[in-house]
């Protein structure tokens, strides 16, 4: 390199540097505002609902019910870390962690519109569709057939909250090992729930919870689209090095690979809409394209473990019970599922079989988007109303 | 090679051939799947373009409900 290009790329790599270090801060500052106001989600709740959160979520004490909020929820604002941090929120306010729990599963439903939508962009080359909206709705019939297995044995068994709620307890309720005494969550956060509190009731005294509840909602959901946008910028790098080195290694390092990633980028519709190209262009097989997706699953739990430790005090225990619930049910099912050969294949089937015919009838497509994610769980709204 | 020249060859030369055969079949196959490797490694090089179709689902959504259309109209 001669010495002219030298301090042309040292006086270009300053600004970088200064830009990453900009972004990582930037970052920080929306980690700390997501924090924040999951801890205004659940001063809201609770005052709104003035101890009774479990009576006006009396609606959602059926599971089906509560399974329908969390997809159409996340299926509006396709996001899921948002919708789970939500949920910490409320259960932070006193919604039931019984409750809660079925709206987890319907988020990690809804959250697979994300890259069906991303795989319809390959609508104009046949093969490369067939091949794109396969390695989507895999996503899709594996987190369906999650919730078929493991709903009706939290319902009936409770295995879910009980592991949950142990490790909870483990770590914020017990005597032995709480971090009760350190923690520092709670004053960090207190300036910006004050402010925000202090705002809802200078706008109106008698929804004031309802509007701290509603600047939290809109915080969480900016903070972590932001964040995600900044991550992919930052992380591309590093995902690449992750992807890089899982080629040709089996499907272990996959799902490893493809949790990582979520984490990196703090989004698991961004990991798996990622797979969608890489599928649609021949060059990965579907069988390759499945571990990734299934680490998705279980990287994208952060985010809910990171709300989390925005809550102490009495309810902190269960707003990290029901994030620890998301933890162990995608874990489990991933093990589960993905352990059983038998039970493995039957995601893959149902995806090339709807891929083959959404392939001949693009209107098919269509019908199964607006089906599976608005209308089927809108239907079931009813239906549930009426008996 | 056709059937009638295999028949006249002894079976030495016969496993003689069988053996070159596998082991030129083992490195076609090797070589496969190198090349499928390094498109997987090529294609993740691109992953930052990738990125950028992700961000656009929205307008994926219009191209495929205007393509859907389209086919309806023919």
């Amino acid at each position: 390199m001669t010495e002219t290009s030298q301090i042309h790329s040292g006086t270009e790599s300053a600004p970088n540097t200064v830009k990453t270090v900009l972004q990582w801060l930037a970052i920080a500052t929306l980690v700390y505002l997501l924090i924040s106001s999951v801890g205004m989600i659940g001063a809201g709740f609770k005052g709104a609902t003035k101890g009774q959160a479990a009576d006006l979520f009396q609606f959602a004490t059926n599971p089906f019910m509560g399974l329908i909020i969390g997809i159409l929820a996340t299926a509006m604002i396709q996001s899921s870390s948002t919708v789970t941090s939500i949920i910490v929120g409320l259960v932070a306010g006193g919604l039931p962690v019984e409750t809660a729990v079925p709206m987890i599963m319907g988020a990690n439903i809804g959250t697979t519109i994300t890259n069906t939508i991303v795989s319809l962009g390959h609508v104009r080359k046949k093969k490369e569709f067939r091949r794109a909206f396969a390695s989507a709705t895999v996503h899709d019939f594996f987190n369906v057939m999650a919730v078929a297995i493991f709903l009706p044995i939290e319902i009936l068994f409770h295995p879910l909250s009980a592991i949950g709620g142990y490790f909870a307890e483990m770590f914020v309720g017990g005597d032995n090992m709480s971090v009760k005494g350190l923690n520092f969550i709670k004053p960090a956060t207190k300036p910006v729930i004050d402010l925000f509190t202090d705002l809802s009731h200078m706008i109106s005294e008698n929804i004031a919870y309802f509007l701290l509840i509603a600047f939290g909602i809109l915080i969480i959901f900016m903070a972590i689209t932001v964040i995600g946008k900044l991550l992919k910028k930052l992380m591309v790098g590093r995902a690449k090095v992750i992807m890089h080195n899982a080629i040709g290694k089996g499907p272990v390092t996959g799902i490893i690979s493809g949790a990582v990633i979520t984490v990196l980028v703090q989004s698991s519709s961004t990991t798996t809409s990622l797979m969608v190209p890489l599928a649609g262009s021949g060059v990965f097989r579907l069988k390759q394209i499945y571990p990734f997706t299934l680490g998705a699953n279980i990287g994208t739990t952060i985010t809910a473990l990171l709300a989390a430790t925005a809550i102490s005090g009495e309810t902190a225990v269960f707003a990290l019970q029901i994030a620890l619930v998301h933890l162990v049910y995608n874990t489990s099912a991933v093990l589960l599922i993905y352990g059983i050969k038998s039970l493995r294949k039957i995601p893959i089937r149902g995806a090339l079989w709807l891929a083959r015919i959404a392939t001949e009838r693009k209107a098919i497509a269509l019908l199964y988007i607006v089906g599976i994610f608005f209308a089927l769980p809108a239907a079931l709204i009813f239906i549930t109303n009426q008996f | 090679m056709t059937n009638d020249e295999y028949e006249s060859l002894s079976t030495k030369k016969l496993k003689k051939l069988i053996k070159q055969t596998k082991a030129t079949l083992n490195e076609l196959k090797e070589e496969m799947s190198k090349r499928k490797l390094d498109n997987q490694h090529s294609e993740i090089d691109h992953l930052e373009d990738h990125m950028e179709e992700v961000e656009h689902g929205f307008s994926n959504f219009m191209t495929f409900l205007k393509d859907v259309m389209d086919k309806k109209k023919k």
